[in-house]
């Protein structure tokens, strides 16, 4: 955004109509430098926010990390989780393919070798349920405590976005106020401004080489 | 008479446009106007306003016949007679100026009409072999300047000539080779009234004084057509060049540059801050719908973009009415100058061409050419004039509307002001949020299973099986061996993995000693055997006797070809050492690693006890090849040189060096230079 902004006083300092005349040529030139001077701000404020917010949300692995036990940023820790929960789901699974078996046995007549394979299965149900269950209440809990935390975590990020943005529109409110008082005079109401166009416009008009259509 | 005041009167007069559109709205409410004069009997010649104004006009130009009559009438020796004459000669003038601007504003008419409205079957039915003709001349012209291969000449003028009208005047430029100005001609002065604010630079015609002859020595020379008189009016081609209208015209085509580079770039920069604004509004949304449960002060500050919006399109609407639409219009406007500019171009071509066969064309072409030349000189003046200022007040706009959308948004982020200081550093307190998370459980269980999975696409393939279990080492062997009768003792055939409860695993070369020969169900396929480092199960089939002379060759030469098993076996006492202490920042293995490193440090001790073992041949190792000490901790080896090897890793805990003695010299030698020599 501020590239086209620059390019606009670009173009229009490298026309010939700066030599010719030296009013104009230092209203462009002032132009320049205030486009120039915004262009630099933003690709300050531009990095700052991209070191600041954005590095920290994403899912790599070689961010600036201080301490080796913290891998990657925050997006990292998402495929864990859906890691564990796609666990939790093959851990129900289980545990239901060996509910189901456990529950066709005992429905059968309760013969021995029928009573043997009943026991073994409850045998194999146990371990299965309590792995699940140890899953499920474990998702249970940290979940909410992961997504608490997002709050803790992205504070920092908000506050040096937020500073950001105010660093640079007060600097922009500088440099477009000096701007403003250099070339301009300001408080001319809009009415005013669109009244002196359509003067020059209709002077124009008024030649006899300008086309009327 | 004040023959030039009324000149000038009648010049503005016929100067202001009377577009027939408007004659044509009047004529419309003259109804009012007829009915007064109708009362006003035997007035029949009062039609409609085109007539009613146009009779000052008609007056003027009856004024030279009066005059003329009166002159006529008048004798000469009268004392009027002189009087008459000059006001006959006013009059006549001022006819001859409205006659001209006429034509000139016709003739711009006729030129500037959009020549884009023509069909391509009005053009080619255009074409026929005058316009062919002409405009061939017109190319061949234009090449000739371009080459500036003719020579130029001079126009010479007849004094008489002077007070006719301009258009017969022609001034020559840009003779590079001008030697001398004959002495008898006198610069012309240019009263700019005449020539209707086209100016020349330089004269370089000669005025003859009046009444005499044009003689050669009036004649300027050039360097190129010396001797040539030229007194003629033409000789082959000339061109004429206007600096003036050249300045005019260069600063017209700079203009239009300008304002087409405006119009495009300002466009463009008012894209860009409405899709940034749209999208910072899209990411404030979005922030505001995760932090929606939460504390009031988030949901304040996402609050404000909402507003956003607003701004952005108030300031894109002024910026679109103030700077946009009347650059855009500016910009409408210039096509028009400019077709009439080439037009005066292509006249001016047509004049070079050899008016040998002078005529009525020749005539023509020039004086079109001086018409065009001279309206448009005089009003492209105004109309840069007009379009600069304006270009100059749509900048002006702009800048002030540039700082606009930054002057609001302090109004509208009043609680952004009070920032509270940045906390010293942002990436602290994300690692410690961080760190917490990774205490969660099942960040630990399965970003373990996401990194193993990774790590089996590299090719260190000993990490894949280390995170299992310890594996023997040479110390365990010793005991092994110590402990256990050699019929007992078997070594792995292969690799075998458990399978079952209480199974253990073995790697191929691995001494084992068999407890029992069978396993708790009773199948003699089982083995209880044990490792030195822990007991469990193996299924027979994989174990074979151990025999310390036979196996001693086969397994030295099986070590040589087999880098990976070489790998495994021989160095796997140091690799646990190895991976504890670099320590993959993945905290999964931290269990694992807890243990390996409980094993170095077993290691470590019993690396003392290996001491005393020196004499036992496990120990020592030979050189694969030779190296070459670098420092004095190291230890040159020779190859096939034996040494025994003290230390499995060296200070830092690097298992690729290991503390080797030789010939009573200690030092640290490359662990992938030694190959393991047992019973030699």
């Amino acid at each position: 955004m501020s590239k086209s902004a620059v390019k606009i006083s670009l173009d229009l300092l490298s026309n010939p109509l700066c030599e010719q005349d030296q009013d104009f040529l230092n209203m462009v030139t002032a132009l320049d430098t205030a486009m120039k001077r915004m262009d630099a701000f933003n690709q300050e404020k531009v990095n700052q926010i991209q070191k600041t917010v954005i590095e920290p949300l994403k899912n790599s692995k070689n961010g600036p990390v201080s301490n080796p036990a913290v891998s990657g940023r925050f997006g990292s820790v998402f495929p864990s989780l859906n890691m564990a929960v796609k666990r939790r789901e093959q851990a129900l699974q289980d545990y239901r393919r060996l509910q189901a078996k456990v529950e066709k046995y005992e429905e059968k007549e309760k013969t021995g070798p029928v009573l043997a394979k009943l026991h073994q299965a409850r045998e194999e149900l146990r371990p299965v349920r309590d792995d699940f269950e140890a899953k499920n209440k474990q998702l249970l809990d940290e979940m909410p405590r992961f997504y608490n935390s997002r709050l803790d975590y992205f504070q920092p990020s908000f506050e040096s976005l937020i500073r950001a943005q105010v660093v640079y529109y007060s600097e922009m409110h500088k440099i477009f106020g000096d701007l403003t008082q250099q070339l301009d005079q300001p408080g001319h109401p809009d009415e005013h401004r669109e009244r002196e166009n359509e003067a020059k416009l209709s002077e124009l008009r008024a030649l006899s080489i300008v086309a009327d259509d | 008479m004040s023959g030039s005041g009324l000149d000038n009167g009648v010049t503005t007069l016929v100067a202001s446009p009377l577009p027939v559109n408007c004659l044509a709205s009047c004529n419309g409410s003259i109804v009012t106007l007829e009915s007064p004069n109708r009362r006003v009997r035997g007035k029949p010649n009062l039609l409609d306003m085109g007539s009613l104004m146009i009779k000052p006009i008609q007056r003027v130009m009856k004024y030279p016949l009066l005059l003329c009559e009166l002159r006529n009438s008048t004798p000469a020796c009268h004392p009027d007679f002189r009087v008459l004459e000059d006001a006959f000669a006013a009059v006549r003038d001022i006819n001859v100026n409205i006659n001209e601007l006429k034509r000139r504003k016709d003739l711009v008419l006729k030129y500037k009409k959009n020549d884009e409205d023509e069909s391509l079957k009005d053009k080619l039915s255009k074409l026929n072999i005058h316009s062919i003709s002409k405009k061939s001349k017109r190319v061949t012209n234009h090449l000739k300047i371009l080459t500036r291969g003719e020579s130029q000449v001079i126009f010479l003028l007849e004094p008489h000539t002077f007070s006719w009208a301009p258009q017969m005047l022609i001034a020559v430029f840009r003779m590079p080779r001008v030697k001398e100005i004959a002495p008898c001609c006198s610069s012309l002065s240019l009263s700019s009234g005449a020539w209707h604010g086209v100016s020349f630079d330089t004269i370089l015609a000669v005025v003859l004084p009046p009444g005499s002859r044009p003689r050669r020595e009036n004649v300027i020379r050039t360097g190129l057509n010396k001797g040539r008189p030229g007194i003629q009016t033409l000789a082959t081609s000339w061109h004429v060049t206007d600096n003036t209208f050249n300045r005019e015209e260069k600063l017209f085509r700079s203009l239009e540059k300008a304002v087409r580079h405006c119009v495009k770039n300002i466009s463009l920069y008012l894209q860009h801050i409405q899709d940034a604004t749209t999208l910072a509004l899209q990411s404030a949304m979005a922030l505001q719908e995760i932090s929606c449960n939460k504390d009031e002060e988030e949901r304040g500050h996402s609050e404000a973009p909402s507003d956003a919006p607003n701004p952005c399109g108030d300031f894109a609407a002024r910026l679109q009415t103030l700077v946009l639409t009347p650059l855009s219009a500016l910009l409408a406007l210039f096509p028009g100058p400019r077709r009439l500019v080439q037009k005066r171009y292509d006249k001016l071509l047509d004049c070079g061409s050899p008016p040998r066969r002078a005529g009525a064309e020749a005539d023509l072409a020039t004086r079109e050419y001086e018409a065009l030349n001279a309206q448009l000189g005089e009003e492209l003046r105004l109309f840069n004039r007009a379009a600069r200022g304006l270009l100059a007040d749509c900048l002006r706009s702009l800048a002030s509307l540039l700082g606009a959308p930054t002057r609001a948004a302090p109004r509208l982020h009043p609680a952004a002001r009070p920032i509270p200081p940045l906390a010293s550093n942002i990436s602290e307190i994300q690692n410690r949020v961080l760190e917490e998370l990774q205490n969660l459980n099942f960040v630990k269980d399965n970003s373990a299973t996401f990194i193993e999975r990774k790590l089996s696409f590299e090719k260190k393939k000993p990490v894949q099986i280390l995170p299992e279990t310890p594996r023997q080492t040479d110390t365990h062997r010793l005991k092994l061996l110590s402990t256990y009768s050699t019929e007992e003792l078997y070594q792995a055939k292969r690799r075998c993995n458990a399978t079952q409860e209480y199974d253990i695993n073995l790697l191929e070369g691995e001494l084992v000693a068999v407890m029992e020969q069978k396993d708790p169900l009773g199948s003699t396929s089982r083995w209880l055997v044990d490792t030195g480092l822990m007991k469990g199960y193996v299924y027979s089939s994989f174990l074979k006797p151990y025999n310390p002379a036979k196996v001693q060759k086969a397994d030295a030469e099986h070590r040589f070809c087999d880098d990976d098993f070489d790998n495994i076996s021989l160095f796997v006492s140091a690799r646990p050492a190895h991976d504890s202490v670099t320590g993959t920042p993945e905290g999964s293995i931290s269990d694992s690693s807890s243990s390996l490193s409980g094993t170095c440090g077993k290691l470590e001790t019993n690396g003392t006890d290996a001491d005393s073992f020196q004499e036992v041949d496990e120990q020592i190792f030979y050189a694969v090849h030779a190296f070459q000490a670098r420092s004095d901790h190291e230890l040159s080896l020779q190859e096939y040189q034996r040494v025994h090897i003290l230390r499995f890793c060296d200070l830092s805990g690097n298992a690729e060096w290991w503390l080797a003695e030789a010939q009573g010299q200690k030092g640290y030698v490359p662990a992938n230079y030694l190959g393991k020599m047992t019973y030699a």
